[in-house]
Order: structure tokens, then C-alpha cells, then sequence
């Protein structure tokens, strides 16, 4: 069966789908390089097509499925290529750029997964250096406790309330 | 015609062994309409009679006193020495009234639906249980499979422990469905807890044998799964919900046995598809249709200027709609150049708004 029936038979409703009231309906499936719910972008309709997503270890897992396969394989229609943590982003999107437009397979894809690749380089080098946790700041009582050390008169307070 | 598409029989212990070819029921048309109909009606058909008590809201001997008494015409409850006395009573408004069209058993509770509807509906079904896409669509965690219809030696038949089941659907990858099950149970929401519905589920695998010999036991007690013989394939199992695409794990001798259970069917043939290449690109590219269209034009771009101008206003595009516009300016300027020249020096105006020097001296004296 055709990706384009298949698309009609699960474009109204399916398990990814994400309406959330105004504008475009996203799809959460892997392999939609947007996350939108079209027939171009989605990861179940199409006989060819690729899917990114970051790994525990903090890689890039990149999915392609198999030129002429059978149309009922599932795990044995995918071959994964992982980008290992610290790709850089010129050579992630190098990759994305290859793995979509070269030999032949999804050039149309090719700008959404150079896109999705910066994307991904992007959040890992993020993940990388966590901003700093500061103290909380303290309120009340434990700040003039800790501004004053540990013996706080009652008059003491009062003047620091009057200023 | 090409070849018939082969599926691989799975061992046990998870290698291939042996292939068996698709059955034709794989390939029927799946229409979603006739599978959420059938399945709408079978639904019901499973239901029990409910009504209100027959005699509910009328136990009573009210009266309507009529007019005259400044008081709604609808029966009161007659006597006094009681609150209900002189109440109003029988209407669905009223108070202690019966309902509106208060409900009856004889309700048309189970619906009739017409056989060949029904076939077509499983067929429909099957067919959306061989498609991955479907299948991961309505739900079920696939992605470790192999290959779907997932066909397992008919060995696993004979299983008799649910441990050794369980091992099993891990060694074929489809534990993931099951542990999607295990997380999904919740305590249900309403009266159904006590009538013995208390927790809600997703569905997980269905297992279709050809002969039972212990696995309906040794599945009974995993999470979701539910198994089925293949001479009683039940639309309620395969499309739960009315949507399709269950994940069905079927046994050698199951899927063997499909395409015999089907030409033994009377009166019934496979449904076939209206179209047999639905693939629209590859329609548009075919050669029958490319032979036939002309060859692409000139692209024809809406509006060749970036903006519409104002030919009331710009005098080139006014020139461009009506030429004549430009000899009538032309002729206007000309004539106004003759104007000018002709009585510019002879009249002089003074500059209006300014009073002469002798009305002042008028108007200043007094």
C-alpha cells in the first residue's frame, strides 16, 4: 500500500498527533524532522526517511530507513549512524546534509535535518556547561540571621526595619 | 504478476526459520468507514438491558383541581396533614415527578449487521495489522520488531508457563508493547471500580493460534495481551475502538491457515482495492500520463509589478491604461504656458486677506 493512502488513513487521527487548539497540528512521532503533521515530514508514511534524536550519552542517533525493503520490516528497515558527543555543528549538519540529499534519497529534507542537526549540536553544548546554581536568596528572619551572625536582638531588628 | 510476498517465520529463540507467503487477506482495501460501522454495532451488542422503575414518580393518587384556584393546572397530591399534600406530582418538572420519556427496557439494545459487512471489516483489519505504520499509528510499540505480521513457529503453541511466554515475547522484541501496558494501569475513573472494572489498560498484543495447547494460559496473565483462534478472528480484538492497526503476533500454523479459512467463507469474496497503484507520484510520472499533457508553460507570475499603483496618481500607469490621457495633459500644460504668457505682467492681484491702505485709514479714523 501507498505511503500517500497510508497518509490518508492516519492523517485524521493517530497516537503522535498533538492538536493544541490554534495552529498547525505537530506530531510526535520519530523520524519528523519537524515534529509537524504533514505527509512530507512524517515519520510513518514515507518509505524513506530519517530520524534524529539525542541519546542518553549525550549523542546524536540518526535512523534511516532502507532503500527497497520489504514494506512490512520494521527493525530491519533501519540502520542508525550515531554522532558522537562534541560533534561539531559544521560536521553534524555536513552529515544531516548527506545522509538526506546524497545518493538520491529525501533532498527535499535536506534543509529540515541540517536544521534539526544545529539544533540538537546546539541543546548538547548547552547541556554542557549547566549554569551555575546560585544559593537561593534568603528572606526574612534566616537573612538578618545570616547577615548579622547568630545573635539578633529584638531592638536590633526595629532599626533595621526604621532605615 | 510478481511475486507473492513472503513473510519469515520467527523461531523461539528468535532467528528466521522458514518463511510462509502473505496471505491474500493482507492486501484487501482497508476502509476506515466500514470498520468503525461494524464495529459501532458490535459494540453495542454487547449490552445489557436498563430502565427507571415503571412505577417511579407515579405512586400516587394526585388530582389536577382544575382552574380556579390560582394554581398551575398539573395533578396535586390530594389530603392534608402531610407536607406532600396539595404538592404537585406525575410531571417531569415536578418534584418527586416521574423523568421525561422515562427509559424502557424494550430499547433497541442489538443491532443487526449484515455478514458480508462484517468480513469486510476483519479483512479491512487484518489488512491495517500488516502495515508498520498503522500498527505504531494506534499505538503499539514496534520498533524492536522485525517484521510485521510477526509469525512465530508454531512450537510456541504448546507453551505452558507464563514465564516462558513472557521470555518469548522478549526474545521477539515486543516486550516494549507490554511494558507500555504495565505503565499505562490506572485506577478507573467512576462506578465501574466496583462492578468489576476497576483498572484501565492500553491493549497490547494480540496472539492468534491454530491450535491450542497451552498458550491461552500461559498468556492469560501478561498485561495486555489477549489471544484469539484464528477460525474466530473477532473485530472487537482486532481494531479496538474501531481503530485499526492492532499488533497481532501470529503463530506458523495461524497464518497457514488464513487463506483456506477465507475461500471456505460461502458467498464471500475478498474485497479487492478500487485502484491498484495508489502511489501518486508514481501515477503522475507514469508514462500513460505524462504522454498525454501538454509540456509546461511559461510560469505565469499573479501580479508582474511588486505593488498595484494608482493610475489617479501615477501618470505613467494612467499613460499605459488610457493613451489619450497623455494628449489631453499635454494640451493642458500647453495651454497654460499660453496663459501665462499672454497675462502675467498685466493684471496684479494684491495678496488676498490683506485690507489696502485707505480702507485701513477709513476704518482707523473714528
Amino acid at each position: 500500500m501507498s505511503g500517500d493512502l497510508q497518509w490518508l488513513l492516519l492523517r485524521k487521527n493517530n497516537s503522535f498527533i498533538v492538536k493544541g487548539g490554534h495552529g498547525p497540528a505537530f506530531s510526535r512521532e520519530k523520524g519528523n524532522l519537524l515534529n509537524r503533521h504533514s505527509h512530507k515530514y512524517s515519520g510513518l508514511t514515507n518509505a524513506q526517511g530519517i530520524s534524529m534524536h539525542p541519546t542518553k550519552e549525550g549523542s546524536i542517533l540518526i535512523t534511516k530507513i532502507k532503500k527497497d525493503v520489504s514494506p512490512h520490516q520494521v527493525a530491519s528497515a533501519r540502520v542508525p549512524v550515531t554522532l558522537r558527543r562534541g560533534t561539531t555543528a559544521r560536521r553534524a549538519a555536513k552529515i544531516a546534509a548527506a545522509e538526506t540529499a546524497g545518493k538520491g534519497y529525501r533532498s527535499d529534507l535536506r534543509q529540515a535535518a541540517v536544521a534539526r542537526a544545529s539544533a540538537l549540536v546546539r541543546a548538547q553544548r548547552r547541556s554542557a556547561n549547566v549554569p551555575k546554581t546560585r544559593a537561593p536568596k534568603l528572606r526574612g528572619k534566616k537573612a538578618r540571621k545570616a547577615a548579622f551572625g547568630q545573635k539578633v536582638g529584638s531592638e536590633e531588628e526595629d532599626v533595621i526595619e526604621l532605615d | 504478476m510478481a511475486a507473492r510476498p513472503t513473510l519469515t517465520v520467527w523461531s523461539a529463540s528468535g532467528e528466521s526459520s522458514g518463511s510462509v507467503p502473505l496471505p491474500a487477506v493482507f492486501t484487501a482495501p482497508i476502509r476506515l468507514d466500514v470498520v468503525q460501522q461494524v464495529h459501532k454495532s458490535m459494540a453495542k451488542n454487547r449490552r445489557q438491558a436498563y430502565a427507571v422503575s415503571p412505577k417511579a414518580g407515579h405512586q400516587t393518587s394526585a388530582e389536577s383541581w382544575g382552574t380556579g384556584r390560582a394554581v398551575a393546572r398539573i395533578p396535586r397530591v390530594g389530603g392534608g396533614g402531610t407536607q406532600r399534600s396539595g404538592q404537585a406530582a406525575f410531571g417531569n418538572m415536578c418534584r418527586g415527578g416521574r423523568m421525561f420519556a422515562p427509559t424502557k427496557t424494550w430499547r433497541k439494545w442489538h443491532f443487526k449487521i449484515n455478514q458480508g459487512q462484517r468480513r469486510y471489516a476483519v479483512a479491512s483489519a487484518l489488512a491495517a495489522s500488516a502495515l508498520p505504520s498503522l500498527v505504531l499509528a494506534r499505538g503499539h510499540r514496534i520498533e524492536q520488531i522485525q517484521e510485521v505480521p510477526l509469525v512465530i513457529s508454531s512450537s510456541i503453541e504448546s507453551v505452558q508457563k507464563t514465564k516462558a511466554a513472557v521470555e518469548l515475547l522478549q526474545t521477539v522484541g515486543a516486550v516494549a508493547d507490554i511494558t507500555k501496558v504495565s505503565n499505562s494501569r490506572k485506577l478507573r475513573a467512576g462506578k465501574g471500580k466496583m462492578r468489576n472494572r476497576r483498572y484501565q489498560q492500553r491493549r497490547g498484543p494480540l496472539v492468534v493460534y491454530g491450535k491450542d495447547e497451552g498458550i491461552v494460559r500461559a498468556f492469560k496473565n501478561v498485561p495486555g495481551v489477549e489471544t484469539c483462534n484464528v477460525e474466530s478472528l473477532n473485530l472487537l480484538q482486532l481494531a479496538p475502538g474501531g481503530h485499526v492497526g492492532r499488533f497481532i503476533v501470529w503463530t506458523e500454523s495461524a497464518i497457514k491457515a488464513l487463506d483456506e479459512i477465507y475461500e471456505k467463507k460461502s458467498g464471500f469474496n475478498l474485497p479487492l482495492a478500487k485502484i491498484s497503484t495508489s502511489d501518486v507520484t508514481r501515477l503522475i510520472n507514469s508514462d500513460e500520463i505524462q504522454s498525454v499533457l501538454r509540456p509546461a508553460g511559461q510560469p505565469v507570475a499573479k501580479r508582474p509589478f511588486t505593488q498595484k499603483k494608482n493610475p489617479l496618481r501615477n501618470k505613467a500607469v494612467l499613460f499605459r491604461l488610457n493613451p489619450y490621457a497623455k494628449t489631453l495633459r499635454r494640451q493642458e500644460l500647453v495651454q497654460q504656458e499660453r496663459r501665462a504668457k499672454k497675462g502675467g505682467a498685466s493684471v496684479k492681484k494684491s495678496a488676498p486677506g490683506s485690507a489696502g491702505k485707505e480702507f485701513l485709514q477709513i476704518l482707523n479714523a473714528a
